[in-house]
């Protein structure tokens, strides 16, 4: 029985483990490439979360892959928008106050704008990724699966694309130096902004997976963005790998802690972790060096 | 340089603007109308129940004034969004208050009508909330009125009919760790200690996304029956989880599992055999919750659920009180409210005692199919 | 010139604070005010870490929430006077800001905004859970009202005098520390750590003195709004407010008394005065500051000033990421 239990909680801890890193990740992007910390980015995935189920498939009546593809591209141009808009205006102030204000500011117009188009009473998309599997005694739901395989995909993707694409390689050069970027002919803002277009993608296709599990409604991000802040750092901040051995870790972790202590204080755990991994090894779990 | 000039001007002439213009509102006052006050959540986490308790008090104000008004004037509101949170809820009241209001509805949360309860009590103006945590009755303030079961009730009759009709021999309590969980897990407690059957309680943060741990718990400690006091997102959370991990046992929930709003979100394998503690259910064959839920879904095409019935019932708990005192001095008011008697309405029926409950019993629903259908009332002492 | 139009400035915002709520009767006025002054202590405090020594400090809802409850628990649980709430209100400060100003030696940037992120999730987490002590969610109840020489302040009328006299020599002692040699270090450590260092000066204790200056007045902040609203419980505390209190800052003016004390009034009064928009005031008034941070980014205060106290473009790569 007590095996089973543990073997239950390290699978779900781990399900749950793959989200924070998707977050991770999303935010990392933007934070490399700008150095700013995107503070709206649970808003982002939340509106994403409502583009693809309210307006796609709820309102218009799509089918689910149709709806994925148009919720991505539209999170695109969404992405383009904002960064033409607000971040790179606030990237360039002189203090990084602004660009932390600013995107706060920026989550609550997104929260009041999908509260006044699309409602506040919360919904969810019957039968969309529903259901579980069975592997023995255990069981992990098809949506966890769904965000486990979509997450392995996007690191290679994105593995491939920084290393291999001149546009990846443009962006690589952009995080390292901006300056010399310029000098080489690469059009900063241009780069800046198709990077915030793919951590806006990454939060849309966040949203559409924890349909299933969470419910949709205007937090459906809230906890998921600070504990995925958390996972970015105890990874190794900056670096991608980092953020999905940090979700993981932190996901874990923190289910296997019920065995322990009060099931209440849990949500403790992700940011114990954090401060402990700051104070003792800045560098992260990895232990990788920028 | 100059251009942000310009963009600073025209920021701040906005603002003077603004603040011209909210100075006009106040002017608005008109004869032959009584004035009411209403704090809900229009913004902020949970803007849902604000929603609803606005439309609810809206179609009650609407056919109250359709029949002749109150004391044959028209009886009107001024509605304030309070974001669910206390600096604001303090605020909004104050405000209202400041309003030539006689009485006021809302705060809805425990939370916030205990932090505005003072407010009250100092400007001698009744008022009628829907916050239901046991500690509200304790505050001992006169001008305190509760339109719906406290969780005294709810909490009651959920531990007997696990332990006489379902005769659960180990309960598990799962809660969520707010003022409306921690409030109902409490009342469950006492009742379960005094009938002597075993029990274990396990609690999760409001906006938990994962139950594993908890509901792994419960498992392992063998309970033969659940009664889940939490709120919306988070009974369907543990729905789900406890379907997906085959904890098959039968689960009692508290009030909001009966509202089609959170019946939406599951799948009906999920809750079914399910039941619940509730103060309104919209399936109920009362006449009188029949005629509220056929207007309310012609006003607002779906089902009422029980934040619309409790401030619908509310709204006409206040006038029933108005008409009595036969005045809109607060204080004629109040005493009025106190001696609300068998006032029948879809929320439940109405007598006032003297910690300010007007609701004495509760709903004991069973869902099958997704549909929750009424298989008692109960009444507490 | 410049100098006296200042002058006079300050003495009609003064003059405006000392005659409105007389004038005015209204209590929600009052109220609203009396959580300007109470916004105005918790901002001058914020200012010396964040706005003048530039280290990111997100975790000001946990300071505060701290002082609020030293306060409310020692008039309530232990029955001591409420002036000894106050005292140790100021201790929690102290020891809040030894306990974050330490980090804030190893850590920069963003590292240091998540860990008093992290902070204040614990602190409001424990807060929620240790029923004991707290309340738990019910918060607690019956804070007293203050008694000034025995005057009970009990209504919002008398508080706010009270509190405008405090957030008055909170004002003038925060304008002299940073017109001192403190206030001078604490802007080197922003714009130049190296050239601080070499000039033998303990970056250190100057970093942790700014942490402690930042903490104390959060947490007295905390228990002046903790007798002010008679109640108190964990749900205030979220990263919200602490969002809110940077907004404040920056609205008003980085580094600036004045700055922080126009952002306080703004960001307290503009939500209140939008609300005959009814379901759109809160997306008027996010979008209103969030044009001010785009398109004023020296603040309501370089207004009157025209004080570029920040450039707006050029900040290095350095200052932001935190690396050295």
């Amino acid at each position: 029985m007590t095996g089973q239990i543990i073997l239950q909680l390290i699978v779900s801890g781990l399900a749950l483990g793959f989200i924070y890193a998707l977050v991770a990740i999303e935010y990392t992007l933007i934070f490399n490439s700008t150095g700013l910390l995107n503070f709206s980015h649970d808003k982002f995935i939340m509106f994403g979360a409502y583009i693809f189920a309210a307006q796609f498939l709820l309102n218009m009546g799509v089918s689910p892959a149709i709806g994925i593809i148009a919720t991505l591209a539209t999170m695109f141009i969404f992405g383009v928008l904002v960064a033409t808009g607000i971040f790179n205006p606030l990237r360039n102030m002189a203090s990084p106050l602004f660009a932390v204000i600013g995107t706060v500011f920026l989550g609550r117009i997104l929260t009041e704008i999908t509260r006044l188009i699309w409602g506040a009473t919360p919904f969810t998309v019957p039968g969309f990724l529903k259901g579980v599997v069975r592997i023995g005694n255990v069981v992990i739901t098809k949506a966890n699966i769904t965000v486990i395989i979509v997450s392995a995909i996007i690191v290679v993707l994105l593995q491939i694309f920084f290393n291999k694409t001149k546009t990846g390689k443009a962006m690589r050069c952009v995080q390292q130096n901006k300056t010399a970027a310029t000098l080489m002919g690469i059009n900063v803002a241009k780069n800046i902004n198709f990077t915030i277009a793919l951590s806006a993608v990454i939060c849309a296709a966040i949203g559409i997976m924890v349909i299933p599990l969470f419910t949709v409604d205007l937090t459906i991000a809230n906890m998921i963005g600070l504990k995925g802040f958390a996972a970015g750092v105890v990874g190794g901040f900056g670096y991608l790998p980092g953020a999905i051995v940090g979700g993981i870790a932190i996901g874990i972790l923190e289910n296997l802690s019920t065995l322990v202590i009060p099931t209440l204080y849990k949500d403790c755990i992700a940011f114990v972790l954090l401060i402990a991994i700051l104070l003792i090894k800045p560098s992260g779990l990895l232990g990788h060096k920028k | 340089m100059k251009k942000k000039r310009i963009v600073a001007v025209i920021l701040s002439l906005t603002m003077m603007l603004s603040g011209a213009m909210a100075t006009g509102v106040y002017a608005d006052e008109l004869d032959g109308e009584i004035k009411i006050g209403l704090s809900c959540a229009i913004t902020g986490n949970f803007p849902l129940a604000g929603q609803r308790t606005k439309e609810g008090v809206d179609l009650a104000l609407e056919e109250i004034n359709a029949n002749g008004g109150v004391l044959g004037k028209k009886l009107v509101y001024t509605v304030e969004d309070d974001q669910n949170t206390q600096t604001t809820a303090v605020n909004v009241v104050t405000k209202i208050l400041n309003e030539d209001v006689c009485a006021v509805i809302g705060p809805h949360t425990s939370g916030n009508a205990a932090a505005t309860s003072e407010l009250y009590k100092n400007a001698q103006i009744p008022f009628l909330t829907g916050g239901s945590s046991p500690k509200l009755a304790e505050m001992d303030n006169p001008y305190f009125f509760r339109i719906r079961p406290s969780d005294t009730i709810n909490g009651q009759v959920a531990a007997k009919y696990a332990v006489e009709t379902l005769e659960a021999k180990k309960i598990g309590i799962s809660y969520n760790n707010n003022d409306f969980g921690t409030g109902g897990r409490d009342v469950v407690i006492e009742a379960l200690e005094e009938a002597g059957i075993d029990y274990v309680a396990v609690g999760h943060n409001a906006g938990d996304k994962d139950l594993t741990g908890q509901i792994m718990q419960l498992m392992s400690e063998n309970v033969d029956c659940i009664i889940s006091w939490t709120d919306d997102a988070e009974v369907v959370l543990t729905a789900r989880q406890l379907y997906e991990l085959g904890m098959d046992v039968p689960v009692i929930a508290s009030a909001g599992i009966v509202m089609d709003q959170v019946l939406n979100l599951l799948e009906p394998e999920y809750v079914e055999g399910w039941y619940a503690v509730t103060d309104f259910v919209s399936t109920n064959d009362d006449e009188v919750v029949k005629g509220f839920v056929d207007n309310f879904n012609d006003k607002y095409g779906y089902n009422p659920e029980l934040y619309a019935s409790s401030y619908y019932s509310a709204t006409y708990v206040l006038a029933d009180a108005i008409e009595r005192a036969g005045s809109t001095d607060p204080e004629a008011i109040r005493e009025a409210l106190t001696k609300t008697s068998e006032l029948k309405l879809p929320e439940g029926l109405y007598t006032c005692d003297e910690s300010g409950d007007m609701v004495h019993g509760c709903v004991v629903a069973e869902i099958k199919d997704k549909v929750p259908t009424m298989i008692d009332y109960v009444t507490v002492e | 010139m410049r100098k006296s139009l200042k002058g006079a400035g300050i003495l009609l915002l003064l003059v405006i604070l000392v005659v409105v709520p007389i004038v005015d009767k209204n209590t929600y006025h009052h109220i609203v005010l009396c959580q300007t002054l109470v916004n105005i202590v918790v901002v001058t405090g914020l200012n010396f870490i964040t706005g003048l020594t530039g280290q990111m400090n997100m975790g000001t809802a946990g300071i505060m929430a701290m002082g609020a409850y030293s306060a409310a628990l020692c008039s309530t649980k232990f029955n001591f006077p409420i002036i000894v709430g106050f005292i140790v209100a100021i201790l929690m400060g102290l020891i809040v800001g030894k306990g974050l100003g330490y980090p804030s030696l190893r850590l920069k940037g963003v590292y240091l905004s998540l860990t008093t992120i992290g902070f204040s999730e614990i602190t409001r987490l424990v807060l929620t859970n240790w029923v004991d002590l707290t309340g738990g969610t019910m918060g607690v109840q019956n804070i007293p009202w203050i008694n000034l020489f025995g005057n009970k302040l009990d209504t919002s009328f008398k508080i706010y005098y009270f509190y405008l006299v405090i957030a008055i020599l909170v004002t003038i002692a925060s304008y002299r520390i940073i017109h001192s040699k403190w206030g001078r270090v604490f802007k080197a450590i922003k714009d130049n750590v190296e050239a601080v260092d070499a000039s033998g000066v303990d970056i250190a204790k100057m970093k942790i003195l700014a942490f402690t200056l930042a903490t104390v007045l959060g947490c007295f902040g905390g228990a002046m709004y903790a007798h002010m609203m008679g109640y108190i419980n964990p749900t205030t505390f979220t990263q919200d407010l602490s969002a809110n209190y940077l907004a404040m800052m920056m609205i008003g003016g980085i580094g600036t008394v004045g700055g922080s004390v126009l952002g306080a009034i703004v960001i307290t009064i503009l939500p209140e005065v939008l609300r005959f928009m009814e379901n759109y005031y809160w997306l008027v008034f996010s979008t209103i500051a969030l044009l001010f941070a785009i398109f004023l980014p020296n603040g309501i205060v370089s207004l009157f000033t025209g004080n570029k106290l920040l450039k707006r473009f050029g900040r290095t790569e350095k200052s932001f990421k935190g690396e050295e």
